[in-house]
This record gives C-alpha cells, sequence and structure tokens, in this order.
C-alpha cells in the first residue's frame, strides 16, 4: 500500500540541565497509509508530540529518518512541509489578532496570497463553522472555538497529510463531537490523510483506521483495533463488583478452579473506598472487585454467578468486550488513564 | 522576503493595537519631558523656576578686540555689559520684550577669581555649577586679523568648562545649556564671518546682536542688540542655519530626546524577548513546521522591532515638536532644516539601540533572565547618557544614548556634522547586532 508517511528508527534524545538523556522516543518505524485515519493513543508524556515534531521537521531527529509523501524530513523539509498541516496541543494562534488575520498570517506563511489566499480563508473559516465570529480577536474566544480555529489554520495549505495533536484537549462533549465529524470529513471529503495522537482510548476507537499505542517512546503495538485485541487473545473480562467476602481466598480458588477462567484478578481499594466516604474515620473497603478472563464471557457469566453467589452478595456485574484499554493493560501492566 | 515583511508587519500591526504599551512607549517619555521642560524651562511663566546658584570664573586675558569673556561673565551675571569703545549699556527692563525674563530670574551667579575655590563650591553644594571661562577665550573665538594668516588658521572651539555637580544634576545641566546659549554666537559668529573678517572685527560683539536679534529667552541680548553699533555685512545664509533655541526648546531637545532613546531601548529588548512568548504559545514551532526557513522568521522578527523603534522615536520627535509648537504658539520644529541628516541620524540610533535589544536577550539564558538583564542594560545606558539629567564626563560616551542625544542637540542648534555620532552608533549597532543575531538564532531552537 502506498505510505505517506513512513519512519525508520526514528528516534529523540532530550538532554536534561543535569545532562541527563531523556529517551522520549526510541526509534520506532511505521508507517501511515495514504487517506487513512491513524491514532497514536498513549499516556501522558509517551512522545506523542515529539514523534509529530520530528515528523514535521519542527525538531532534529537524534536518529533515523522519515519520509512525508516520498521526501527525506531531514533532507529534503522544504517539499516535504509543503504536504504537511500541523494542529499543534497548544492553540498556536497570535491572540491580539482576530480569527481571519491568523489566517491570513499563517496563510502567507505557505506563501499565499492575494486572491488565493481570501479563497482558501473562506473556505477553512466556512469548514471549521468560524463564519459569525471571524472578526473577533481569538483571546476574547471559548476554549472550543479556539480549538476550531487551531484547527483551520492547519487546513489553509491544503495539505495531503495532517497531523492533530491532541485537538480536543480541554474542549466540551458538543465541540468535541464537532472536531471528531471534522477529521472524518477530512478524510471522507478531501482524501487526506490524518494523524490524529490522543490518550483517550474512546477517540481512538471511534476515529482510526489504524492504530499505534506508544509508551515510553516505544510504539508496541501497531495494527486495526481488530487485530490488536485480537494479538493479546481477545479475551473477554467478566469485571464483578461484590461485598468484600470474609474468606477470600476459598473464593477465588474456586473461580481459578474454572477451566474456562484463564486468569482471576482480586482488587480491592481500601484508600479509595476510605476517601469517598471522606471524613477521618478509617475504613476497610466493603467492596472488592473480581475481574475473570475467559474466551467467551457471556457464556461463561452464569456459571460464574452460580460459584459466587453462594459465598458473597453481589452488586454489579459486567461483560466487557476486549478493548483497547485491555490491550494496554495486557501489554504494560498499567492502565491507560493513570 | 514577503515571509519576512508579513512577519515583521504582524510584529508591528500588534505594538500598534496594544493601548497600555503605547501608552508606556509614548507617553510616559511625552510626560517626563514635558514636566522637566515645564520646571526648569518654563518661559510662560507658569511656573516659577529656582534659582540656580552659579560660580563664575573668568580667566580670559582678552585680546585686541577686548575681552569677550568679561562679556559672557557679564551676561550670566546679570550685570552691565562693558565695552571698551562704547557707552555702557544699561539692562532695563523697557530693553526686553515683555513677555521675557531676565536671567537673574533663572540664575543667582556670583563671580569667583579662583577656578578651585569654584570647583570645591559646586563639590560641597554651595552651587549647583561653575562656569570656568578660560584664559584664551578671546583668542580663540576671534580668528587672526590678519587675512593672510587666515588661510591656515583653524577655528577651534572655545573651552569654556561647565563643572557641574551629580547632586542637582538638572540645575547643572540648564546652566550648562544657558552658557551654551550665551557663547554659541560667539563661536557661530567667528565662523559665519571668514569671509567677512575685516568688518566684523570692528566689533565682535555685532555678532551677538545680530544672532540674537529675535532671542526673546535672555534679557542680557535684549541689551547687546543695537543696530547702530558698527556697520556689519554678515552673510545671511549663514544665519539662517543657525537656530536659536530658548531654555524650554532645549531641554525638550535634551531631556526629551533622551527619553525617547531611552524607552526606545525597552521596545527593544521586550520585542526580541516576545520570541520567547512565540515559543511558549507553539506559535513558533507552527511557524518553524511551515515551509518558512528559521532564517525567515528571526529576521523578521527583528525587522518589526527595527520598524517599531523608528517609528517610537520618531513620533516621539514629532511629539517634542508639537510641545514646543504649542507652548511657542507658533510652529516650532526642534530638529533643524537638514532632512538627510536627521534621517541617516534616527536610523543610526535604531539600529544602535535593536543591537542592544538583539544582544541582551541573546546572552540571556532564559526570559527572566532577559527582563532583568535588558532593565539593567536600559537603566545603566540611560545613567551614562544622561537621561536621568546628569552625565559622567567621558564615561557618558559608552552610552549610545550620548551619541544619540548629541547629534540630536547639534542637529537642533544647526550644526550637521554628526559625522562622528552617525560613525559611533552604525559601528556599535552592526556589531551588537551580528554577535547578538548570533546568540539569539540559539534561542530560536524549539
Ligand atoms: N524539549 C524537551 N526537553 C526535554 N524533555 C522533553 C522535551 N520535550 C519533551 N520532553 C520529554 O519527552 C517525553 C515525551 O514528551 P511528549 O511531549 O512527546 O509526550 P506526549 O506523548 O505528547 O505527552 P502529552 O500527552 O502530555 O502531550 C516527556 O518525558 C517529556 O518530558
Ligand atoms: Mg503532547
Amino acid at each position: 500500500m502506498d505510505a505517506m508517511v513512513e519512519t525508520k528508527g526514528l528516534g529523540k534524545t532530550f538532554v536534561r540541565k543535569d545532562s541527563t538523556p531523556i529517551h522520549a522516543v526510541k526509534g520506532v518505524s511505521f508507517s501511515i497509509h495514504r487517506g487513512e485515519i491513524f491514532s497514536l493513543l498513549g499516556p501522558n508524556g509517551a512522545g506523542k508530540t515529539t514523534t509529530i515534531s520530528m515528523i514535521s521537521g519542527l525538531i532534529e531527529p537524534s536518529e533515523g529518518d522519515a519520509y512525508i509523501g516520498g521526501y527525506s524530513i531531514r533532507q529534503q523539509p522544504r517539499q516535504a512541509k509543503q504536504l504537511i498541516g500541523v494542529v499543534p496541543q497548544e492553540i498556536a494562534l497570535y491572540p491580539e489578532l482576530t480569527a481571519r488575520q491568523n489566517l491570513w498570517f499563517f496563510g502567507r506563511m505557505y506563501s499565499l496570497r492575494g486572491k488565493e489566499l481570501r479563497m482558501r480563508m473562506d473556505e477553512v473559516i466556512e469548514f471549521m463553522d468560524l463564519e459569525e465570529r471571524q472578526h473577533d480577536r481569538i483571546d476574547t474566544f471559548s476554549g472550543g472555538m479556539k480549538r476550531r480555529v487551531n484547527i483551520g489554520v492547519g487546513l489553509l495549505n491544503r495539505p495531503q497529510l495532517v497531523y492533530m495533536d491532541e485537538p480536543t484537549a480541554g474542549v466540551d462533549p458538543q465541540n468535541r463531537r464537532r472536531i471528531l465529524d471534522t477529521v472524518f470529513r477530512l478524510r471522507d471529503e478531501y482524501q487526506m490523510t490524518v494523524l490524529y495522537t490522543t490518550h483517550l482510548m474512546e477517540e481512538a476507537e471511534e476515529l482510526s483506521d489504524r492504530i499505534g499505542i506508544i509508551d515510553y517512546g516505544e510504539i508496541i503495538a501497531l495494527g486495526t483495533q481488530a487485530e490488536l485485541t485480537e494479538r493479546i487473545g481477545a479475551e473477554d473480562r467478566l469485571v464483578i463488583e461484590v461485598k468484600r467476602p470474609s474468606d477470600e481466598e476459598t473464593l477465588l480458588d474456586a473461580l481459578r478452579a474454572h477451566p474456562q477462567a484463564s486468569k482471576v484478578a482480586y482488587q480491592v481499594d481500601d484508600l479509595k473506598d476510605g476517601d469517598r466516604r471522606g471524613g477521618n474515620t478509617v475504613m476497610p473497603a466493603e467492596e472488592a472487585v473480581l475481574t475473570v478472563y475467559c474466551q467467551n464471557g457471556r457464556k461463561l457469566l452464569a456459571e460464574v454467578l452460580n460459584i459466587i453467589a453462594q459465598q458473597v452478595e453481589i452488586s454489579s456485574i459486567e461483560v466487557r468486550q476486549p478493548d483497547l484499554e485491555a490491550v494496554f493493560l495486557h501489554l504494560t501492566g498499567r492502565a491507560l488513564r493513570d | 522576503m514577503e515571509k519576512i515583511l508579513t512577519i515583521a508587519w504582524k510584529e508591528l500591526y500588534t505594538v500598534s493595537t496594544d493601548r497600555v504599551l503605547l501608552l508606556f512607549m509614548l507617553g510616559t517619555p511625552l510626560a517626563i519631558s514635558l514636566i522637566i521642560g515645564l520646571a526648569f524651562g518654563s518661559s510662560g511663566g507658569e511656573l516659577t523656576i529656582g534659582v540656580i546658584s552659579v560660580a563664575i570664573v573668568n580667566l580670559d586675558q582678552g585680546g585686541v578686540e577686548g575681552n569677550l569673556g568679561e562679556t559672557v561673565a557679564s551676561i550670566l551675571l546679570s550685570q552691565p555689559i562693558a565695552r571698551s569703545n562704547e557707552a555702557t549699556c544699561q539692562l532695563s527692563s523697557e530693553s526686553a520684550p515683555a513677555e521675557t525674563r531676565p536671567l537673574s530670574d533663572f540664575l543667582n551667579a556670583k563671580r569667583l577669581d579662583d577656578p578651585e575655590l569654584a570647583r570645591a563650591g559646586v563639590d560641597e553644594g554651595i552651587y549647583a555649577a561653575a562656569v570656568i571661562i578660560p584664559a584664551d577665550f578671546t583668542s580663540k573665538v576671534n580668528p587672526p586679523r590678519d587675512p593672510s594668516l587666515l588661510e591656515q588658521t583653524q577655528l577651534e572651539k572655545t573651552q569654556v568648562e561647565v563643572y557641574g555637580s551629580g547632586a542637582s544634576a538638572i540645575s547643572a545641566t540648564i546652566v550648562r545649556s544657558i552658557t551654551e546659549t550665551v557663547i554659541q554666537p560667539f563661536v557661530t559668529a567667528s565662523a559665519a564671518i571668514r569671509g567677512t573678517v575685516q568688518t566684523i572685527f570692528a566689533n565682535p560683539l555685532n555678532a551677538i546682536e545680530f544672532l540674537n536679534a529675535d532671542e526673546s529667552a535672555f534679557a542680557g541680548f535684549a541689551c547687546a542688540y543695537n543696530p547702530n553699533l558698527g556697520n556689519i555685512s554678515l552673510e545671511r545664509q549663514a544665519l539662517d542655519k543657525v537656530q536659536a533655541r530658548s531654555a524650554f526648546e532645549r531641554i525638550l531637545v535634551r531631556f526629551g530626546s533622551a527619553q525617547a532613546v531611552f524607552f526606545s531601548l525597552f521596545t527593544a529588548w521586550t520585542g526580541v524577548q516576545s520570541v520567547y512568548r512565540d515559543r511558549k504559545t507553539w506559535v513558533l514551532q507552527r511557524l518553524l513546521s511551515s515551509p518558512t526557513s528559521r532564517w525567515s522568521i528571526l529576521a523578521g522578527k527583528l525587522l518589526g522591532v527595527q520598524w517599531v523603534i523608528v517609528l517610537q522615536i520618531l513620533l516621539l520627535l514629532v511629539f517634542l515638536s508639537i510641545i514646543a509648537s504649542v507652548s511657542n504658539g507658533a510652529f516650532t520644529f526642534l530638529w533643524g532644516n537638514n532632512w538627510l541628516a536627521l534621517v541617516m541620524l534616527l536610523l543610526s540610533v535604531s539600529l544602535a539601540v535593536s543591537g542592544v535589544g538583539v544582544f541582551v536577550v541573546g546572552l540571556a539564558r532564559t526570559p527572566e533572565q532577559a527582563t532583568l538583564l535588558g532593565t539593567m542594560v536600559s537603566m545603566g545606558l540611560a545613567l551614562l547618557g544622561g537621561a536621568f539629567g546628569f552625565r559622567l564626563g567621558e564615561f557618558s560616551k559608552l552610552s549610545l544614548i550620548f551619541w544619540g542625544v548629541d547629534g540630536f542637540e547639534s542637529l537642533s542648534s544647526g550644526d550637521t556634522a554628526i559625522e562622528l555620532n552617525l560613525l559611533v552608533l552604525l559601528i556599535q549597532g552592526l556589531i551588537l547586532f551580528s554577535v547578538g543575531s548570533w546568540l539569539f538564532n540559539r534561542r530560536v531552537q524549539v
């Protein structure tokens, strides 16, 4: 398949003031296909922004190279940059200028001018639904509006490839919906390739044709959502909240003895429980969460209930299909949200 | 190039929309100049002027034509001017135009014989300043009478010393300014009359009279004016170049231009420093990820700052002229009539100023350091260069403010020989600019 972006052993090591190195990105190689929405999913500090900065020619990679539409970002940055539109994680706009003035200014930086520039500006303003406020200063805008202008500026040069670095950060649900729809439109109506970074599993799941999971500067998994969940064994999880039993071990042993349960996890959260009730009375947790991993959750449900119900009181029960959260947990042993 | 201009234009536009910043850039220096001007150079009489104590020492040994030093001393002392071949001219209130005020309103001058004693008096705070007229004053001001000698003789500048005290800096500056006003006609006259030496030497004082025919600030001059003295033919052309300035105007010129340059220093380093803000908001990164070279971004920013500085100083010069015009009730352009020289001086000063800005920000490691360093350097240059009302002798020449103000003063008084000022400012500007840009370039890394 035709690759829009191809990175080869791309890495970045920052050097701190005390000269200790930070390996922000550790020699990653991946490719993004033309016309797809590719998400880079990872927790804070995983190296998403650093990766984008390198493949947009903003910072020099410490190792490796990236090819944008065939152009090396190190050797032919000018040609490569012409193909890219960048939507930074921050609101990279001049707050003292109006939305329109910002578009004009950045349009000029892509050597657009005159009628052509005005046409592109109108196009972007319409596309991002900014007509009403286009003559207002950015510093009078709400967070969601600023985000939309921020995206708009990245689209001015009609790029083949758009980088969007956490474009929904700090945005209300309504604006978030709008932004996600915009991303789809870019792919479907304008045949653009989108590289989208986020630390939100739901966004990655909804948007992406393919997903790369990044953690500590490494891509630890890459593929479609189905591929990813399959790869980790695609197990369902039965998540059961129970009143804490007096004899925990017997209960767990009984569950583990079941031939279809591949793994049983048990979690008691004393501190959280105490916090929730507030005050200074120290309270041991009264609830616990049991997680049973198995091939077919629905099938096993009745049997598991059977075993537990004899020993403890059940507060809730849920069958979870494998998702990216599970993939991340499986690969790193940590929850994505931490 | 278009991108550079766009970035520069954006910088200028941003400043022009920031009212608070504009007030600081233009309002504050004007207010300071106006207050000082009114307090110490008022000719309208709304504000009373503190009487300044001065010691006058005349060491002039005179010449064949008399003692010019004595004339200067007499004017400063508001005494009748004694002339060797004329009846004593009395200082009378009738002879002065109604709205002018005698010099004795400004100066409480006392005659001393010993220059050391005078300087000591200044140091002790008895006098704000001491005016010491050298022994060779007359002989230096007077060109040789023999026309054959004239060809080889260079006219020398007089070396009247105004010894000021740092403690009463403003007063000392005013004394200096008054003394210059009194002396200048002698010097200018001797330059103007090179071609008509014989006639003028019938009576050198005629030069003063002519030059001050419409000078109203000092009653002393009004006395000296007597069209019947001698038969003089001075070239009108030469005289037109000389612009007599009232004390108020002189203060506007000196303090006003000093404030203009001083405040433009803030514009310089804060303007350059704004690149840190651009980096924080990721605007800089956005620019760098567009097909715009780092060099263009840098050049655009610096060019924009340069434009802002030029406009700031230019507007301040214009506003100072407007103040002078309003005060005089007639159009008064303070900055001479040599436009080319004025523009060149303005550009050289701006270059030197923005050089300081780039250098300071380039040198600092963080925006906080840049603020500290920028403030300190601006204050230091102002202190040295006379923006606070006093100069520090030869040390003042370390400050671009001195060279700028000195240039503006020259132009203001009709003297266009400012090549040295231009040279110093340009060289300083170019050096600081290149070194600063090189340093600053590293700060634009992300
Ligand atoms: N200029 C820099 N100097 C030093 N360290 C840096 C620099 N930029 C990033 N880092 C470090 O590199 C690592 C990766 O940062 P990066 O910004 O790429 O993460 P991210 O995935 O974008 O996180 P977030 O979701 O918070 O935006 C972090 O540990 C960060 O502290
Ligand atoms: Mg980031």
